[in-house]
């Protein structure tokens, strides 16, 4: 069978890495066995955090469902990675949160298999709505890094036409998808056939990055075998940043996405292939989302590798299988050099958004540039993947002007770093990008809560004024029924008043 | 003498174009730009009286405590006025919080709830009252009317 090929044009922004990247040879991938303790974290997606179904003392198997979502809200399930004893159930440092609720699972080395989850004999014989409700129980996020809750994105009535399955790892050094696609690329095809189904749509594309060869060998033979005539395969230029997910359904389909929309506002669902691999590994043997691959590389790292890892194994534990640091002087970053997120230590866990562990030897590093002013180049706004003024947005901020930074386009910003690494300058405006939106997020909380406190300061007072009109009528009325006594009494009234009045007055002196 | 009446005609059309434009009064654009916290701080009893008193310049720009020094460069920025720092006599910002009933302690004596300029708080005579985190302001008015001391004032994290 024809794969129908599609060929995508280089785009004109980003930035093209000239030192090859590790996904052109590809580093291997090994399986680790749980290790002795587990930090599994609760919130894991994005939305609420699961509400814990277990606490210390509890023993669990593997797969069993130890948090759930609350009920109403946006968010996903969370599984024991491994059979074992609940040691605690406290908040704990993950990448991503400060503080966020773990369950500490004690390994009893057995791995012991919870047995309340059947494989689905042939998914796609079920109705749609019966396997979205199958992805939501797996507790299946979005792999890419986002962790979106996939049973929420995968809509059967969102009117999809066109499912995306993003192969495209365009960070430089993150190498586990590009594993993933070597290895188990007839798993993402049976996933992303069951997307399809839950979606009721028709098209699928599957992108690869035109110079992973070894990856797109093995999708060009899954892809034969399967003889669906549904999917595409599309090779995009190896240009950072193309696999983020504006960008991506941008360049596949030629539409853009309207500002502050998603891709499902113009048809289309995109989803990172380890999500795919998830649905039919779970669909097939029954495991969760229990386990995910993470690659372990850098200058820090002795044998860089892929690991197919239990979600909660603490990163020390994680290195430790990559043959451990090359110096004693390590910085941990959790993703890759653009948009990686520096770590405090290495006895943080894995949770699913863990894609890439870049440990770079401090003997390796340059201390960070001394910045200097702009210089008006416009190399930011070249860049640019999302067609933004890095340039005039700085001036806005660093003067305090939000409406002109909205204006700009700052909620825009995907903080991918190309205009970070072009500027001559050195200046770190991402950074910058990144604190702005807080604040302007802060700002719009604030603004939202002082409208209501106007409206209720508003209707307090009406209120208050309407009680005292009332009252006023009341007293009016009452005083129109009182009967007026004849004159003469009136003036021995007036006498009297007169006299206790006087005497008030000689009290108070 | 005929190119001095149209210059004039259009310098009135687009006098009264920008008038409609502008119809918000000065007072509103002032007072959307105060945090609504109504705590008179500022000397005022509320925010939009505090507004009209800028308007009016019997009050400085200076004298909202919890809308902080870039409250006092926005002010100035609009009006047209130097900038500068909160006048410390009127107070000091203090970071975002809510007003907290320690429900054991309350004894529903509903002095609170008179003092409370946005009806934040829940409760009748003798039944224990509560603090509406969403609705509240922070604005301590309710602390010092009750009688057995039991409101607190927490701050309130904003979401990352």
């Amino acid at each position: 069978m024809d794969i129908q090929e599609l060929y995508i044009d280089k785009p004109n922004w980003g930035i093209t890495f000239t030192r090859p990247t590790a996904s052109a040879g590809g580093l291997k991938l090994r399986t680790m066995p749980p290790p002795d303790d587990l930090i599994v974290s609760l919130h894991q997606n994005i939305g609420v955090a699961a509400e814990p179904l277990v606490k210390p003392g509890d023993w669990v198997l593997k797969g069993e469902p130890i948090g759930a979502v609350p009920h109403g809200s946006l968010g996903a399930r969370v599984h024991a990675p491994t059979s074992g004893q609940v040691i605690t159930l406290a908040p704990h440092s993950v990448p991503g949160h400060d503080a966020a609720l773990c369950v500490h699972i004690h390994s009893d080395h057995e791995d012991r298999s919870w047995p309340g989850y059947a494989p689905l004999i042939d998914p796609l014989a079920k109705s749609a709505l019966e396997l979205q409700a199958a992805v939501a129980e797996a507790g299946i996020v979005g792999l890419g890094g986002a962790q979106f809750p996939t049973g929420d994105k995968l809509d059967p009535q969102a009117g999809i036409r066109i499912l995306i399955l993003n192969g495209v790892e365009c960070e430089p050094r993150i190498n586990c998808d590009d594993a993933l696609i070597r290895y188990r690329a007839e798993e993402i095809l049976a996933g992303a056939q069951s997307m399809l189904h839950i979606l009721a749509a028709d098209d699928c594309i599957i992108a690869l990055k035109s110079d992973t060869l070894k990856a797109i060998e093995q999708i060009r033979a899954a892809l034969e075998k399967l003889g669906d005539k549904r999917f595409r395969l599309a090779l995009v230029p190896p240009v950072y940043p193309a696999g983020g997910e504006a960008q991506l359904v941008q360049l596949l389909t030629g539409q853009e996405i309207p500002a502050g929309g998603l891709p499902r506002d113009i048809g289309a669902v995109c989803q990172n292939v380890g999500t795919a691999a998830a649905i039919a590994r779970f669909f097939t043997t029954g495991e969760p989302l229990i386990s995910r691959i993470v690659t372990v590389t850098g200058s820090g790292i002795t044998a860089p590798v892929n690991i197919e890892a239990r979600i909660g194994t603490p990163l020390n534990k994680l290195i430790q299988f990559a043959d451990g640091y090359t110096s004693d002087n390590t910085q941990l970053v959790m993703g890759g050099p653009m948009m990686g997120v520096a770590l405090a230590n290495d006895s943080l866990p894995v949770t699913k958004a863990s894609n890439c562990i870049y440990v770079q030897a401090a003997e390796q590093t340059q201390p960070p540039p001394v910045e200097m002013p702009c210089i008006r180049c416009t190399d930011c706004a070249t860049v640019c993947p999302v067609a933004l003024t890095p340039q005039l947005m700085l001036q806005a901020q660093r003067t305090d002007d939000f409406d002109r930074l909205q204006h700009l386009g700052l909620s825009d910003c995907i903080e991918c770093g190309c205009c970070d690494y072009v500027c001559p300058s050195y200046i770190p405006l991402t950074s910058e990008f990144t604190r702005a939106k807080k604040t302007l997020h802060n700002m719009a909380f604030e603004s939202e809560r002082a409208i209501k406190a106007e409206a209720r300061y508003n209707a307090r007072n009406e209120r208050l004024q309407e009680q005292a009109e009332l009252r006023k009528r009341e007293l009016d009325a009452q005083i129109e029924t009182i009967e007026m006594p004849p004159d003469d009494k009136k003036d021995a009234l007036r006498r009297l008043l007169n006299r206790a009045d006087n005497n008030d007055r000689g009290n108070s002196e | 003498m005929l190119v001095l009446a149209a210059i004039t005609g259009l310098g009135l059309l687009t006098l009264s174009r920008w008038l409609q434009q502008s119809a918000e009064s000065p007072v509103e654009i002032v007072n959307a730009m105060l945090p609504q916290t109504q705590c008179g701080q500022c000397g005022y009893p509320g925010c939009r009286p505090y507004a009209k008193a800028i308007i009016n310049d019997e009050a400085d720009i200076n004298q909202c405590a919890p809308g902080g020094d870039s409250l006092v460069t926005a002010l100035a920025r609009v009006l047209g006025r130097s900038t500068g720092s909160v006048d410390p006599a009127f107070g000091v910002q203090t970071p975002l919080s809510v007003a907290r009933i320690n429900e054991d302690a309350c004894i529903g004596c509903a002095i609170c709830i008179a003092a409370c300029p946005v009806d934040a708080i829940v409760g009748a005579a003798r039944y224990t009252h509560t603090v509406i985190r969403d609705e509240c302001t922070g604005c301590d008015l309710c602390v010092a009317p009750c009688p057995v001391d039991c409101i607190s004032i927490e701050p309130l994290r904003l979401a990352s």
